[in-house]
This record gives C-alpha cells, sequence and structure tokens, in this order.
C-alpha cells in the first residue's frame, strides 16, 4: 500500500471513528424512526398486497 | 498537497459510501427519494418485462401481479432499509455481520457480476431506439451501429454517474414527471388505438389451461424487483427519516417502475393486435398507433430515460463496492463496472435469455434478502456494532472464520439450492409443484430467513455470530 493509500486508510478511520462517537453522544438526533404506527400501515400494506395476489389467481 | 488531496477524498467520500452519513448532512426529503428511486426503475427493462409478463397472463391478472406482486416483495425485503437511514450507512456494511469482512467482499462482486447485465438489456434498448429514430428521420444505419450506441450508453451514464447524487437529483427532477407523462400518453395511444375490450380481456392464447402460468408471472414479478436488493441503501440512507427512506423505495421501485411494466404490456397487446407481433418498443409503437412526432418525443425521452439509469445504477453499485472496498477510488470502480457492462453490451445474448437471466439472478437475491431482513430484525435486534463494522483496527467482532461468516454464507447457498431445487429457470421445468405455489423468490426468501433464525438459535452458532454483543454503542 503507498503512502498516499496509507493516509487515506487513516484519515478514514480517524473520520469513522469522529463520526461514531457523534451517534453515541446522548444529545445525537437520529433521523426520525419508524413508530408503531408506521409498522401498523406497513402491515396493512402487505397483507393486502397478499390477499390481492391470492384473488388474482381465481380471475 | 498530498494531504489536502486526502483529506478531500475522505470529505467526498462520504457521499460514496466509506463513512456513515450524520443526520445533519441528508440530502434528501420524501419526494427527492422518490423522483430518484423512480427514475432508477423507469427503464426500458421495464417495458421488456411487460411484454414478457403479456406472454404469460391476461391483461387484468397482469395488473394485479405487476402493482401488488412488487409492492408485496418490496414491503418485505426493503424494510431493513431504516437501517440505512437510521445509522446512514448502506446495507453492505450491515452484511459484514451476516458474511464477514472478506465475505462481503466475495458477495459484491457475485451481485456484479450478476445485476450489471440489466445495464446491457438498457443500453442494447436505447441502441434500438436509437436506430428507429434514424430510421423516422430518414437515415437507414448499418447494423454495426447497434453494438457502438449501446456502448455510448454506457458511457455517457458512466459520466454522469461520476458526477455524484448531486447532479442526478437536478436530472430525475426534470426526467422522472417527463417520463411519467410518456408513459400515461402511451397509455392513452394503446387505449385509444384498440377497442379497450381487447386490451382488457386480452388472454394469451398459447398459455390457455396452463395452471403454471399465473405463478410463473408472479415469479417474475418478485424476481423482478428483487433483483434492486443490492443497491436498496444507497438512496435512502441520505433521507431524513426512516418512513420517508422506506416508502421512497417501496413506491419509487413498486408503484412507478411497475406502471412502466404495465405500459411495456399495453404496448405489446396493442401492438399484437394491430400488426400481429407483439412488441415493446415504444417508439416503434407510438409510429405505429400514434404519429411520427409523437414517436420522436417519446424517443428522445426514453434515451434520456435510460442513460439516467445508467447513471443512477452506476452510482448505487459504486457506493455499494465502496462499502466493502473502502479504499478504493470511487472513479476507478466506476471505470471497471463501465467496463463490464461494455462488454456484455459488445457480447448481445442478454436479452434474448431474459425470462432464464431474471430467475437465476433472482436465486442469490432472495437468500440475501432474507439474510438481512432475519439478521436485522430477529438475531442482531437492530443493533450493530459499527466499528467493527467498518474494520476500524482493534475490532474484530466480524471477523469470524478468516473473515467469513461461515453460517452466513451456507445460508446463501442453502437459499440458492432451495430455488433451483423447485425451478429450473433455464429450462422452464418444475421440479415440485407443491413449493412452487410459493414461488421459487418466494420460497428462497422464506426456507433463508428461517433456516439462519433457527440456526441462530443453538448456543454454538449464536456464540459464533453473535461476538459483538458487548461493542454495541449506539
Amino acid at each position: 500500500m503507498d503512502d498516499t493509500q496509507r493516509d487515506f486508510q487513516e484519515q478514514l478511520n480517524r473520520e469513522t471513528e469522529t463520526r461514531l462517537e457523534q451517534m453515541a453522544r446522548p444529545d445525537y438526533l437520529f433521523p426520525k424512526r419508524f413508530s408503531r404506527w408506521d409498522y401498523c400501515l406497513w402491515g396493512l400494506v402487505t397483507v393486502g398486497c397478499l390477499l390481492l395476489l391470492l384473488a388474482g389467481a381465481r380471475l | 498537497m498530498r494531504g489536502t488531496n486526502v483529506e478531500e477524498r475522505v470529505a467526498r467520500d462520504a457521499l460514496f459510501g466509506s463513512l456513515p452519513i450524520l443526520s445533519n448532512e441528508r440530502l434528501y426529503g420524501f419526494v427527492d427519494a422518490l423522483l430518484l428511486l423512480s427514475g432508477y426503475c423507469i427503464a426500458t427493462w421495464s417495458y421488456t418485462q411487460g411484454a414478457y409478463l403479456a406472454t404469460l397472463v391476461g391483461f387484468r391478472q397482469l395488473l394485479l401481479g405487476a402493482f401488488f406482486g412488487a409492492i408485496f416483495m418490496l414491503c418485505i425485503y426493503q424494510l431493513p432499509v431504516i437501517l440505512s437511514v437510521r445509522y446512514g450507512i448502506d446495507i453492505w456494511v450491515w452484511l459484514r455481520a451476516v458474511f464477514g469482512g472478506r465475505g462481503v467482499m466475495v458477495m459484491t462482486v457475485i451481485i456484479i457480476l450478476i445485476n450489471y447485465p440489466w445495464y446491457a438489456v438498457c443500453a442494447d434498448l436505447f441502441a434500438s431506439s436509437m436506430v428507429r429514430l434514424a430510421g423516422l428521420l430518414g437515415l437507414s444505419l448499418p447494423g454495426g451501429f447497434h453494438p457502438l450506441l449501446g456502448l455510448a450508453c454506457v458511457l455517457l451514464g458512466t459520466a454522469l454517474a461520476l458526477r455524484g447524487p448531486r447532479a442526478m437529483t437536478k436530472v430525475t427532477r426534470i426526467l422522472v414527471p417527463l417520463l411519467l407523462a410518456v408513459g400515461v400518453l402511451v397509455v392513452i395511444v394503446g387505449f385509444r388505438s384498440v377497442p379497450f375490450q381487447v386490451i382488457w380481456d386480452y388472454r394469451p392464447v398459447e398459455r390457455a389451461g396452463d395452471p403454471t402460468a399465473y405463478l410463473l408471472s408472479i415469479e417474475a414479478n418478485f424476481a423482478f424487483v428483487i433483483t434492486l436488493v443490492g443497491g436498496m441503501a444507497g438512496v435512502p440512507r441520505l433521507v431524513r427519516s426512516e418512513r420517508a427512506g422506506f416508502w421512497a423505495g417501496v413506491l419509487g421501485q413498486g408503484a412507478a417502475g411497475s406502471f412502466f411494466v404495465v405500459v411495456g404490456a399495453v404496448m405489446a397487446i396493442a401492438m399484437g393486435h394491430v400488426t400481429g407481433q407483439m412488441v415493446e418498443d415504444p417508439t416503434l409503437m407510438l409510429a405505429t398507433l400514434a404519429a411520427p412526432a409523437m414517436a420522436l418525443c417519446s424517443l428522445l425521452l426514453v434515451a434520456f430515460a435510460n442513460i439516467g439509469t445508467q447513471a443512477v445504477g452506476g452510482y448505487l453499485y459504486g457506493v455499494m463496492l465502496k462499502s466493502a472496498f473502502r479504499t478504493a477510488s470511487y472513479r476507478a470502480i466506476l471505470l471497471v463496472l463501465a467496463l463490464y457492462a461494455c462488454i456484455l453490451v459488445l457480447w448481445g445474448g442478454v436479452v434474448e435469455y431474459f425470462g432464464s437471466f431474471l430467475t437465476l439472478s433472482a436465486c442469490i437475491y432472495a437468500p440475501l434478502a432474507a439474510l438481512l431482513f432475519a439478521d436485522f430484525f430477529v438475531v442482531r435486534r437492530q443493533h450493530l456494532a459499527l466499528r467493527s463494522a467498518f474494520g476500524l483496527p482493534g475490532y474484530q467482532a466480524y471477523h469470524y472464520t478468516g473473515g467469513f461468516n461461515l453460517i452466513g454464507l451456507a445460508c446463501v447457498a442453502a437459499g440458492v439450492a432451495l430455488s433451483l431445487a423447485v425451478y429450473d429457470p433455464v429450462s422452464g421445468t418444475v421440479r415440485c409443484a407443491a413449493l412452487f405455489t410459493l414461488t421459487p423468490t418466494g420460497l428462497s426468501f422464506l426456507g433463508t430467513g428461517v433456516l439462519y433464525v433457527v440456526l441462530s438459535w443453538l448456543p454454538p452458532v449464536r456464540r459464533y455470530l453473535l461476538q459483538d454483543r458487548k461493542e454495541v454503542t449506539v
């Protein structure tokens, strides 16, 4: 591995560590999470699609 | 100065997959992500898929299968994309936990080898459209132009991908609405050119009474959308909320993409009725059934669509490979991908074997998607040791056996075997009718996921898989 590549690898690792440290901080704001209602909607859409596919076999 | 160049490269690398994207660096809301992912899917390969489905089932079953088959499969296998939004990482960073650091490198290369023929299909259809455009303008191009035009599509798309996601967003904001307009226009022309009932009541004569035809069409729909798994997180990791990232993918790929599959079917059925030949080329269809001027507009937009798809695909697979090979240059990766696509274009055999290619590629995608789902929701319960996943020095939780997670890789092999045990995609032979009702892709997904979860319950396997629990920090 040449010097530039080694520099890049080390810099990349340092930057990754910095970012992960930020994410571990208690005041870090993660993107808004999938809520219970999102999971309900997901379930309804998934089951609904499956039922329509099964109905299609009768057409 | 060398230091500045390295720093600049690191800063850019966040967008190209080597670093986690922080919350304040996200680029997209729901609409931009939806447009980008729609642009990725709205390619002329959708027309090829639509024409293929029209050889299997009638229009009503085709309509149901294309939309609801796609959305169903996307809803299931794309749910883990919320991890990409949450941590700002590509799924291939998570998949180091499933395959090991070296295992991920092997899997990404296999995915590229299997998936890039899609871009050869795209380039081939672009070339066909450009030859027809020349014909409309009174120019008769010799056969040798076809592969050259295909190569041009690959290279132009690659040039756009080299500019990164911001440039592609600008293109898709204009391109996708225009393409949707073309799609609506084609549907209107199709339904006006032949009586409505001709399309609505259409059934393929060759498949009359065939009990496997509907299942084959559902399998084709499942296989069609599951090929998107490799690049599924490239855009969502740049999105501002988990809900937006997930639904942009499902609706962009499941609704917008499926609309164009149906457009392809409408074209093929209308052309079959009028000319006796089922053709899915929108340029030829509009020239035959409407006016050459409309064909010209359609052609130009379709040309841009193919180039846009090449660009977005190049970016997503470039990000995928950078997640596995962190220090590789994004530019070098894109050029290698372009070279591979060009070789496939020059070979010219992908379009001929389209149906077999779909199911063969799904053989490996279904197990991959199942392992990600099972690992994220059941085995690791949404917590990953990110330092080990990024391969930071001193963190070895995902080293496993020389860099390979033997359990994960064995499950992939089992999933592939399960799919092939039920159905031979090359000869089209159904080997087990009872299990075929789940479709080969569905069966492979379920079987691989269940196998991985059950294995994870065995204490020695659990200890092997979960060496990361003490390291988890987020």
